[in-house]
Formats: structure tokens, sequence, C-alpha cells
């Protein structure tokens, strides 16, 4: 008989899960719970939809020269700002 | 030379050595600050702050942490006596909003494979703009650290020097805030 899990314990698997943080056996109940309840699933495909979009979103942006500039002139670093460590003596 | 070396040259006071230093964080810390702040020239001001500090404290370093692990913590915190100096008072969700429990019994509707679920959709653009200008801010720094900036739960805990299972509470907050939010934005479309 397949072991019947709360809502707050599906929550925490969940959670692992996207956590990364599962071992194998917690892992097999989190499928399981998955397979089972419609609800939980859709709650964990949207929230690691949401985590996606969020990520989409964030997307890094290069460090604009301006502000590289200024960054090295109020550290008195300007001299040094194009130098690569093949440089350092 | 590794960075060890560098570091060590860095706080003898070699300017080379520091600006080699700036040079391999600068960018991470200046999108680390925008993502907290939302902001450029504020991003800017964490930036500038957290470099000036790096560079002074240098000698306090004393590589219990990694040296990425350090700068990462002298931004974050100067983001955050930033949003706190300029005293912003955003509408943030509040705590009731946030139960797990309450979150994950509300929202059934299933937009996870919905073809409109993309970034280059204005509106859920605008929609998680909103969501992450508006999340409080103990949720949105460890969101940005763990999700984003894709840094472990030990490393967020150490940064934000809180436990790593109240990383794992705040994190659990901060999706489903966020999650609720897009999800309100599909339950309309549902309804309307």
């Amino acid at each position: 008989m397949k072991k019947k899990i709360n809502t707050e314990e599906q929550l925490r698997l969940l959670q692992e899960h996207l956590c990364d943080d599962l071992d194998n056996a917690a892992c097999e109940e989190l499928i399981d719970v998955l397979r089972t309840s419609k609800e939980c699933r859709i709650y964990f495909d949207t929230i690691k939809k949401t985590v996606v979009l969020c990520r989409e979103n964030e997307c890094p942006e290069d460090l604009p020269e301006d502000i590289n500039q200024r960054l090295f002139e109020r550290l008195g670093l300007e001299k040094y700002k194009n130098l690569s460590d093949k440089d350092l003596k | 030379m590794n960075e060890q070396e560098i570091i060590e040259r860095a706080k003898k006071g070699d300017p080379h050595a520091q600006s080699l230093l700036v040079n391999q964080y600068s960018k991470r810390v200046y999108n680390l600050a925008l993502r907290i702040l939302r902001n450029r020239e504020e991003a800017e001001d964490v930036l500038q702050e957290t470099f000036l500090t790096v560079i002074n404290k240098l000698d306090t370093f004393d590589g219990r942490s990694s040296f990425f692990t350090w700068v990462y913590r002298i931004a974050t915190n100067a983001a955050l006596m930033l949003l706190r100096k300029k005293k912003i008072r955003r509408a943030n969700f509040r705590d009731n909003d946030l139960d797990p429990e309450q979150m994950y019994l509300s929202n059934v509707v299933d937009w996870s494979q919905d073809p409109t679920a993309h970034i280059e959709n204005t509106e859920i653009k605008q929609r998680i703009d909103e969501a992450l200008a508006t999340l409080k801010e103990k949720y949105k720094t460890v969101f940005v650290l763990r999700d984003i900036e894709g840094l472990s739960t030990r490393e967020t805990a150490e940064i934000l020097d809180i436990s790593e299972e109240n990383v794992k509470i705040r994190l659990l907050r901060a999706r489903q805030a966020l999650r609720n939010y897009l999800s309100q934005y599909y339950e309309e479309r549902v309804d309307g």
C-alpha cells in the first residue's frame, strides 16, 4: 500500500526537490506523490515554471563601461583597469 | 597566479592586484545589486560602496569563507542598507498570504504549459517585475541569491548570516508568493 503523506510533508518534499537536496528514497516518494495527486503536480509544475521565468527575466547584464570607469576612478585604480594578471609583476 | 596569491598581494596594498579582484567580481556584484534594488543608479552606488569596503577591509578577510562569499556578503549588506536608508516602503505581500499550505490549496490553475507563459510575453514580464519589486526584502534576497544567482543553501545562509533551515523557509515562501502572483494573472484570464 502506498504511503499517504500530508500536504505539509508534500510541500517539504517539493521544496527539497527544487533545492536538489533530495536523497533517492525521498525522490521516489515525491514521484509517487506527483503521479497520484493532480493538485500537487500542478503546484510543482507552476512553481518550477515560476523559477524558470524569473531566472530568464533576471539574466545578467554586462557592466556598462561608464559605470566601470567611475568605479575605478572612485577606487583610485584607473591606471590598472585594463591590466591582466599576466602584467602582474 | 592564483586568486589566493592575488588576494595576498592586494592585502599588502598592491593596486594592480586590487584591480584584478575588482575586475573579477564587479559584474556579478553589479547584477546582484541590480536584482535586489531594481534601480541602476542605486546598483552603481552599491557597486562602489562594496569595492571600497573590500579594499579597505581586505586585511580582515581571514579565508574562513571563500573570497567570493565574503564579497557577496559585503554587497548584499550594502544593498540592504541602501534599501533601509531610503526607507523604501512598498506594498509588500502580507505574511498571511505567504502561508505555504494556504498557497498550496489555492490556485489550482495549471498554467505551466500555457503557450503564453514565456518571458517574451510583455504582460508576464511586467507581472514578474512587479512581483519581484514588491516581494518582502528578506524573501527577495534569499530568492535572488538561491534561484537567480544559483548559490547553494549553505552559501546563502553564510552570506545572510542566517541558518540553512531559515534559507529554505524563506525560499519556499518567496517561490510561493511569486508563483501565486503569476497564478492570479492566469486565473483572471480564465475567469475573464
